[in-house]
């Protein structure tokens, strides 16, 4: 009969990618797209264990951190004002493995902080130690959640997007032309795998509408449309078709 | 120095083999030979894709009896090291749908199921398409929906198909027919493997309420009319009028309104804004190698009764400014304004030449309107030159070069005409009414109104010049006035030959139900050589 392992418990973020290369689990939470009414959101991220599968319910240790190794634009998030800490009592008591399972989806709660209107906040985190599990594979035990409450760029809004370049005007414009979100989920549909049939359509759809928002601001003897009013040279554009 | 030790296992292994070998023997000594299994030779000559493959070989056991059984396979791969075999049926006789172009290899095992013995046979033929070189009829059915029929020509000689929109689709496109289009160029999204597949070589059959994108090789359906557009029109509303396949810019129009859709795409883009309502006549210029003339399409708007061009990559349409070639470019300056000429296009279609001076121009248009509030026409000469902007500038002036005017009491039958159609080499106007074609050579002013009848009853349903140079064999390729009529729920497609005055019927007539409003010829896709320009670099010479 063959053994079973029964030694320590460990934990990682489930991957899909190539064993050996680091990944960082990603998210985005953009209270932006969420009712104003709705004060908190909650990031599910999908942990695995290795090793063994737990006998008993086993709880799960989350450690924000500070990456020092990286140079970001943004300030890290704060525990009690833009996510509920991860020593939270009610909070822990979510933060688990059920017993017979390999999987599970732990919550990160966030909270729509005023400040979120200002600037995005990321909140990096690891895998840490607790009575039940140890980190897995040091690859796959980190993650980091952007949070905000205003346009932002999606991180794979690159500066090859089919759109041109970021604006934060150019942003809100497609937004209300689509009817679609333009976050880092719905641009992945148009990515991953290139879509070059849904871009074409989505540069046409904005060039048009551009071409016919501009005249309406000319008629009504305004400028065409500006990141920044006062600056020409910020005029709405994007790449030819 | 050799072990005289004997080891017993070997010693009885030994003494085993000399008694089987002794059991074999018959008494007179004879070993019994088992009969060889034949499998007589599956010879199959070139197939057509679609077609159902029958193989019964017969198996032969030295007329003995014996019990097999049978497994059939196709090669699913071949790599350098092995061949990848997949099952394809287990009874003895194959019947098998070829599903797939190109060789196919077969491979059929007999086995004896009392001794285990197996026989092989191989087999390898070719499958082709049937239908990538013939002609393609695009028709109303007696029911006022559209369908297409085809008249192959290939090693099997020519063959009929019928219905095939029925046949493939389930059903026929609702509508009367518009366009039939070709283009050498669609995007397929796959959607059992999530990809796209570019360059497809399909055809475009258009009914005013839907549209479908046919690849012509394996006659299939790659697209309907929901996945043809990106944001598909409204049904109830919907009415096409037309289609034009510029290689670089394929357009669509409904009701009026014109969508693009650029070439290596699969949906048409929204439609192009605009205060215009788009005539269903278009033209394009002469294919040049460079390329620098393909995305521009002449048309009409009926709105402001002014020519206008849909470029590709833009958003809208444009109109020609009321500037004039003149000087040294130009040898008739007309100053003669493409906007409110006070009259509706009913033709237009592009020939051989040229309307200005420039000694490597090739390409002018010809238009014929009907005055407004009046029975009168006006025909204008239109220099395609002028849509180039590599040539004289992004559309910069006025593309009208000629104008004529041709009163109804000296033009009866022109001027009253359904249908017209230009000659592609000459400037020779052909007009039909009822079931008599006339012309009108613009050159040289002769007017004829009856050059050639048909049978009493005989009504003509579609005309066209087809100059035919595209097709790779070479013999293949003509210069034919081509006409359908119908008379009593059936089509006829005569092909003439134009001499001077005089046409010559040519080839086999074609014979089918329904009414014909449109028709192509159809050859492999495929690039210009010296010898031929391809058909999709020669679809200007359908419009």
């Amino acid at each position: 009969m063959p053994g079973v392992y029964s030694g320590q418990q460990y934990l990682q973020f489930y991957t899909t990618t190539t064993a050996g290369t680091k990944e960082v689990v990603t998210a985005n939470a953009a209270f932006y797209y969420l009712d104003a009414s709705k004060i908190t959101d909650t990031v599910l991220l999908h942990v695995v264990t290795t090793g063994s599968v737990p006998s008993k319910t086993s709880y799960v240790q989350l450690t924000a951190f500070t990456d020092n190794t990286v140079i970001s634009t943004y300030p890290d998030a704060i525990a009690g004002v833009q996510y509920v800490s991860f020593d939270d009592a009610n909070l822990k008591k979510l933060m688990k493995v059920d017993a017979g399972k390999y999987e599970a989806y732990i919550p990160v709660v966030l909270k729509r902080d005023p400040s979120l209107k200002e600037k995005v906040y990321q909140l990096r985190f690891k895998i840490g130690i607790s009575n039940d599990f140890k980190p897995g594979n040091s690859n796959h035990t980190e993650g980091v959640i952007y949070i905000s409450d205003r346009l932002s760029q999606p991180s794979n809004w690159t500066t090859t997007f089919f759109l041109g370049a970021y604006g934060l005007v150019k942003h809100q414009f497609i937004i209300e032309q689509s009817g679609q979100p333009w976050d880092s989920d719905f641009i992945t549909t148009l990515t991953k795998p290139v879509d070059l049939n849904a871009q074409s359509f989505y540069l046409f759809k904005f060039t048009q509408a551009l071409k016919t928002v501009n005249a309406a601001r000319q008629a009504a003897g305004l400028t065409e449309l500006r990141e920044d009013p006062l600056v020409p040279s910020t005029a709405v554009t994007f790449p030819s078709l | 120095m050799l072990n005289k030790k004997y080891n017993p296992f070997l010693l009885l292994f030994a003494a085993g083999l000399l008694a089987m070998v002794y059991s074999c023997k018959k008494d007179d000594n004879k070993i019994t030979r088992l009969p060889d299994i034949t499998i007589s030779a599956s010879t199959v000559t070139e197939k057509f894709i679609g077609d159902t493959l029958k193989l019964d070989p017969t198996i032969g056991y030295d007329n003995q009896q014996a019990t097999f059984t049978y497994k059939w396979y196709k090669t699913a791969a071949i790599t350098v090291n092995k061949t990848i075999y997949r099952q394809i049926s287990d009874k003895k006789a194959l019947v098998y749908t070829l599903d797939s172009l190109g060789t196919l290899n077969l491979k059929l095992d007999v086995t004896n199921t009392t001794t285990g013995i197996t026989a092989t046979s191989k087999t390898s033929f070719n499958v082709v398409s049937r239908a990538e070189r013939g002609w393609y009829v695009l028709k109303a059915t007696a029911e006022g929906n559209t369908d297409m029929d085809a008249f192959y020509t290939n090693a099997s000689g020519s063959q009929i198909t019928a219905n095939i929109i029925t046949a493939k689709n389930g059903a026929p496109l609702s509508g009367i027919p518009v366009d039939l289009g070709f283009t050498g160029f669609y995007t397929w999204y796959n959607p059992a493997t999530k990809a796209f597949v570019s360059t497809n070589t399909c055809l475009i059959p258009v009914s005013a309420k839907e549209a479908m994108a046919y690849r012509i090789k394996d006659e299939k359906i790659l697209a309907n009319t929901e996945q043809l557009f990106f944001v598909p029109p409204t049904l109830a509303t919907r009415n096409f009028q037309s289609l034009v396949c510029d290689p670089n810019l394929m357009t669509i129009v409904d009701n009026g309104k014109v969508s693009g859709m650029n070439p290596n795409a699969n949906s048409f883009l929204p439609e192009r804004s605009g205060d215009y309502n788009l005539s269903p006549y278009f033209t394009i210029a002469p294919y040049k190698y460079n390329n620098s003339n393909l995305g521009y399409i002449l048309g009409f708007d009926k709105t402001s009764e002014s020519f206008a061009i849909v470029r590709y990559k833009q958003t809208d349409i444009s109109y020609f400014p009321d500037n004039y070639l003149a000087g040294s470019k130009f040898n008739y300056p007309y100053n003669i304004s493409s906007n409110k000429m006070g009259c509706q296009l009913v033709f237009m279609g592009n020939t051989d030449g040229t309307l200005d001076s420039l000694s490597s121009s090739n390409g002018r248009a010809y238009g014929l309107l009907k005055k407004d509030n009046s029975n009168d026409m006006l025909l204008v000469g239109l220099n395609t030159e002028l849509l180039i902007p590599a040539r004289y500038g992004n559309g910069g002036f006025s593309p009208v070069a000629f104008k004529l005017d041709l009163p109804a009491s000296s033009y009866p039958d022109l001027t009253s005409a359904s249908l017209y159609a230009i000659n592609k080499n000459n400037p020779i106007l052909y007009f039909a009414k009822g079931n008599t074609i006339g012309f009108y050579n613009i050159d040289a002013k002769v007017y004829n109104s009856s050059m050639y009848n048909f049978g009493a009853g005989e009504e003509i349903t579609y005309i066209k010049f087809i100059d035919a140079q595209y097709d790779s064999i070479t013999a293949n390729n003509f210069r034919n006035l081509v006409v359908a009529t119908y008379l009593n729920g059936k089509y006829k497609v005569y092909r003439f030959t134009v001499l001077g005055n005089t046409l010559t019927q040519t080839g086999t007539l074609f014979e089918g139900t329904g009414r014909i409003k449109s028709l192509i010829y159809a050859v492999p896709s495929g690039y210009s050589s010296a010898t031929f320009t391809s058909l999709s670099d020669s679809m200007y010479r359908y419009y």
